[in-house]
């Protein structure tokens, strides 16, 4: 459904550069993909490459097999997105918004998008810059599912939504793939949306994408284990994404197998998204780096 | 054309003759005020001169969601391309209608022959200097912090231009020296008009038409 293959985008301004760095991926039909890393990763430069907002320096991109640019506008045809900034006219009710932006394209169903107002308690009479954060999200919402695209690209859809809100996302996000005809690539920092619905996880470091892998096989490779201090210490140096002293009881995430840890008394389970996240990131960069090249890319 | 284009067209326009007819309010108040003893309309001509230099201020870029809507690149250079050149041509014709057409009418029932000559003039004149105009915001975003020769002397030329154009039509008798004038005013305006257009015209679309130029993304 969408393939991206080396990637590469350089952004400047006066102040700095940022570089996204040789990205490559594979998403296929039926599955939601987390996009997870830090601020300023590059997660949103991304999903807006892939949106078509920025063009690549090298690289390409395919969604549904058809190269992106000698496609363009079939290819938007197909594609909702939740971006982080809105592209709406602020001056537009919403009524205005369906009507006037649905006519773009090919298969966009006003009545869909009402209902899918009225689900997420929007009046289609109210102007677009009198809501607040969470609701213009809805309404990019409401409109990328309106239009029967077949690749969705949110960006921080969850940022701003309430908690019911939230779970209606999560709830539309599977149902969206369980037909199998349909993908959903999403980023966000709500780390336990992902591990419930995500089936692939993708990761972003410093503009780089470090690793591509279903969410399972992820876990599988990954344990933390807490114990005593002199006990964890005996691990490989290179196995340990991150440990963390307390006062009684040290906890670290290890990459590779359980084989070192028989004999010992640790209290071992499966990192979960937020975990993972949380270990990877203060394990520092260069550290990160060698983990995924070491243990998670090995395979793949 | 989209729905919404044509949206973005009439927000422009109405938004410019607001605009237009603000300051002409403001003029009239004005006069009003201080006790101007010129017949106020007659004097209108020297609006040109504000309305042409506004518009170097304004935009006519397509709006934002057209760079996520399903349109190829080229399609989106032929939007912007439309919605420039119809946006400058009712602009043309609004400026034409407000300020010299009344003259050109009540010329053409007097009879006055160099009154006619004069609005003819005026109404021929606007047009390439308002397309040219219309590049100044693509010209400052280009050249945020430096103006080369080029842009300050068309700039300068519009300026003059305008201004000397509202002077002459502001004139009763019109003699040898202001003909001359015209001549170099109307040469003038057709040559940077076919500059900005040849030289500017493709870029300036293209930069519209490109999310990263806008945003100021692009290496």
């Amino acid at each position: 459904m969408l393939k991206a293959e080396h990637l590469c985008k350089t952004f400047s301004n006066k102040n700095n550069t940022f570089k996204l760095d040789n990205i490559s991926f594979n998403l296929p039909k039926g599955y939601i993909c987390g996009l997870i890393g830090e601020n300023g990763a590059g997660k949103s430069s991304l999903i807006k490459c892939l949106a078509g907002l920025y063009s690549p320096d090298n690289g390409e991109i395919f969604i549904e097999n058809l190269p992106f640019y000698k496609n363009e506008a079939k290819i938007k045809d197909i594609l909702g997105l939740v971006l982080d900034t809105d592209y709406y006219n602020h001056n537009f009710s919403l009524n205005q918004i369906g009507r006037l932006y649905g006519s773009l394209y090919s298969n966009f169903e006003f009545n869909q998008y009402l209902s899918y107002l009225a689900k997420f308690n929007l009046d289609g009479k109210n102007k677009f810059k009198y809501l607040s954060k969470g609701m213009k999200i809805k309404v990019q919402l409401a409109f990328a599912l309106s239009h029967n695209a077949k690749l969705f690209l949110f960006d921080e859809p969850a940022a701003g939504l309430d908690k019911p809100s939230r779970e209606e996302l999560l709830k539309i996000c599977t149902g969206l793939v369980s037909d199998g005809e349909r993908s959903v690539l999403l980023s966000s920092h709500i780390t336990e949306d992902l591990d419930r619905i995500a089936d692939y996880i993708g990761y972003m470091q410093n503009g780089s994408l470090l690793f591509f892998i279903t969410k399972e096989a992820l876990c599988d490779k990954f344990h933390i284990i807490k114990g005593e201090k002199y006990q964890l210490k005996l691990i490989p140096k290179e196995k340990i994404v991150y440990m963390e002293e307390g006062a009684y009881i040290t906890s670290a995430m290890v990459a590779g197998g359980k084989k070192y840890l028989s004999g010992k008394k640790f209290e071992v389970h499966k990192p979960c998204i937020s975990e993972f996240m949380y270990y990877f990131v203060k394990g520092g960069e260069k550290n990160a780096k060698n983990i995924a090249k070491n243990f998670i890319n090995v395979n793949n | 054309m989209p729905k919404i284009l044509q949206r973005t067209l009439l927000t422009l326009i109405t938004k410019y003759s607001i605009y237009i007819l603000l300051y002409y309010l403001v003029y009239i108040i004005t006069c009003i005020i201080t006790g101007n003893k010129h017949n106020f309309l007659e004097e209108k001509d020297i609006m040109i001169f504000m309305f042409i230099i506004f518009l170097e201020f304004f935009d006519t870029s397509i709006p934002d969601y057209i760079f996520i809507a399903p349109f190829s690149k080229e399609e989106r250079i032929g939007l912007q391309k439309k919605l420039f050149l119809y946006s400058h041509f009712i602009i043309w014709i609004i400026i034409s209608a407000f300020i010299s057409l009344p003259g050109l009418i009540t010329a053409a029932i007097n009879g006055n022959l160099q009154n006619i000559f004069k609005y003819i003039f005026e109404i021929a004149v606007i047009y390439p200097m308002i397309f040219t105009a219309g590049h100044f915001r693509y010209f400052n975003m280009l050249n945020k912090n430096h103006f080369t020769f080029t842009i300050v002397s068309i700039d300068t030329f519009i300026l003059i231009g305008s201004s000397v154009t509202a002077a002459i039509m502001m004139e009763n008798t019109i003699g040898m020296p202001d003909y001359i004038l015209m001549a170099v005013i109307g040469v003038l305006a057709i040559f940077v008009s076919l500059y900005c257009c040849k030289k500017h015209f493709k870029n300036m679309l293209e930069f519209y038409s490109d999310y990263e130029t806008r945003t100021e993304q692009k290496v």
